[in-house]
């Protein structure tokens, strides 16, 4: 039988409801019926999200991980978190994991997440290099308008604050721009 | 509830997650290497004396059990965070506002708590220990996902914002599963605030977003903050649906449950929430004279098992909760 849902897989799991005093009864592959289930209300307090990663790791990945020696013996050499505990626990071990599992955790953060490019707050610290290049680009952009509008003195300061953000970058990316 | 009472906000929770680079997360940690990360943070903070003077440090493993378990009722830590108790630290600001819990499943999570509709607020105090922890340590941070965290479903802006609201007006319109299942659909949960399982002990519901990689810090709080304002509508014209239906059915449940609270001699924790709840949209709705939120709240925060023992300074079983919890809101009631 095929999911009811996403009309992709096959449905193994079957809910049955009572809404409104009628019975609603469908038919779910694993994928679907997490998403139906426990995304809609984790009643847990938040206790489960682990299972959810991991048994949502399951739903995509299925058991083709277990025995297939090679793809089992995936292991982080920074924390020694093995693919098959991330799989249990729903955990990364450390910031280096993401890298490790990363083939792994695409699909898995596509379908948690939706998207993949964070756009929130930078640290100052660790994005400061990051910072500066935005800055940058805003500051390039305002030189474009002033030269559009002719307005020379005030470009001529702006070429002068871009040039020493850039100098404050990496020196290999100073010598390419020249 | 300072302003504006009677509304079925309750309060705004900010909540970031944070780990610092070169450490392995918590559950990859020994515990000597999760002392090491305590240490870390309460360094910062002792070291600075304006933080110095408003926190609370609490290593965990220090402190009596009962004392865990009492902050974990009164939402200032998680149950997560008692796993592995050794390895934890919780520090808390004099006013209870802020809670900055260590080694939980980050190595960092900053709390904020305001009473209202703040979400705004929440997260400029949140956001300002973010910045001063942040100036001291460097934080796992990738340029494309953001915040690493050891869940993926917190990588990113590692931001969570809930605000918990009483909505006994759309539960018993039996309308809450379909606006559960909406929101859903647009990236928000639902879940009860008290209680285990989805029982949402006495009508509290905690909604928070879910996603939080590819959306700004402000777009989440908006989100969310939209939604509430469209609950907060949505409950009180359900209310306003209740009283014009048969103001005197209301009247009469909310008069006996406020004539069990007030007389009662046995109180379970279930049937209390169901009870104060139900005094709680007394209040609200202007029925109810003789108590107001503030108290009732306050009363919600003291009845489960942990914060009843402490109150009454011994341990008691069962049964005897019950009783001295009975005995407890009677008392407060009637004062
Ligand atoms: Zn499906
Ligand atoms: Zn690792």
């Amino acid at each position: 039988m095929i999911c009811e849902k996403c009309k992709l897989n096959n449905a193994r799991i079957h809910i049955v409801k009572i809404l409104k005093g009628k019975k609603i009864s469908m038919n779910l592959c694993e994928q679907c019926a997490l998403l139906y289930e426990n995304i809609i209300i984790d009643p847990s307090g938040g206790k489960n999200i682990n299972n959810f990663v991991s048994n949502l790791f399951e739903a995509i990945h299925g058991n083709k991980t277990v025995g297939t020696s090679g793809v089992n013996s995936i292991k982080c050499e920074k924390c020694g978190l093995t693919l098959d505990g991330f799989r249990k626990s729903g955990r990364l071990g450390c910031s280096h994991c993401y890298e490790v599992f990363k083939e792994n955790l695409d699909s898995v953060l596509e379908k948690v997440q939706g998207k993949n490019v964070h756009i929130g707050k930078i640290p100052q610290r660790s994005g400061g290099e990051l910072k500066t290049k935005n800055e940058i680009l805003c500051l390039k952009k305002e030189l474009r308008d002033r030269i559009k509008k002719e307005e020379f003195e005030e470009a001529a300061l702006l070429r002068d604050k871009i040039k020493v953000l850039e100098k404050s970058l990496a020196g290999g990316e100073m010598n390419e721009s020249k | 509830m300072n302003q504006n009472s009677h509304s079925p906000v309750v309060t705004s929770r900010i909540r970031l997650a944070r780990n610092i680079k070169n450490f392995s997360f918590p559950m990859m940690l020994s515990e000597e290497k999760s002392n090491e990360v305590i240490q870390e943070v309460v360094k910062i903070f002792q070291h600075d004396d304006s933080f110095k003077n408003n926190f609370d440090i609490n290593i965990l493993k220090e402190i009596d059990p009962l004392i865990q378990q009492e902050l974990v009722e009164k939402h200032l830590m998680s149950a997560n965070l008692l796993n592995d108790f050794r390895k934890g630290a919780l520090l808390i600001s004099k006013d209870k506002k802020i809670s900055i819990m260590v080694n939980e499943e980050d190595h960092i999570r900053i709390q904020c708590i305001e009473k209202g509709l703040e979400i705004d607020k929440a997260y400029g105090a949140a956001n300002e220990i973010d910045d001063f922890l942040e100036d001291k340590l460097e934080y796992a941070f990738d340029e494309k996902l953001g915040f690493l965290t050891s869940c993926v479903t917190n990588v990113g802006t590692g931001l969570r914002a809930s605000v918990m609201m009483h909505l006994p007006a759309l539960r018993v319109a039996g309308e809450l599963k379909k606006i559960i299942q909406t929101l859903s659909k647009i990236g928000l949960t639902v879940r009860g605030a008290y209680g285990e399982g989805s029982e949402a002990l006495g009508n509290m519901f905690q909604i928070s977003n879910q996603v939080t990689l590819g959306v700004s810090d402000k777009e989440i709080m908006d989100a969310v903050q939209n939604i509430i304002k469209q609950l907060i509508e949505k409950e009180e014209k359900a209310r306003s649906f209740l009283l014009n239906n048969d103001r005197l059915l209301i009247e009469d449940k909310i008069y006996r449950s406020f004539g069990i609270l007030t007389h009662a001699r046995i109180l379970n924790y279930q049937e209390s929430m169901m009870l104060l709840s139900d005094a709680i949209l007394g209040v609200d709705l202007g029925i109810l004279t003789e108590v107001n939120n503030t108290t009732l709240h306050y009363i919600i925060n003291s009845i489960q098992p942990a914060s009843l023992q402490l109150i009454f300074e011994k341990n008691l079983d069962e049964r005897e909760r019950d009783i001295k919890r009975a005995e407890y809101i009677v008392d407060l009631l009637n004062t």
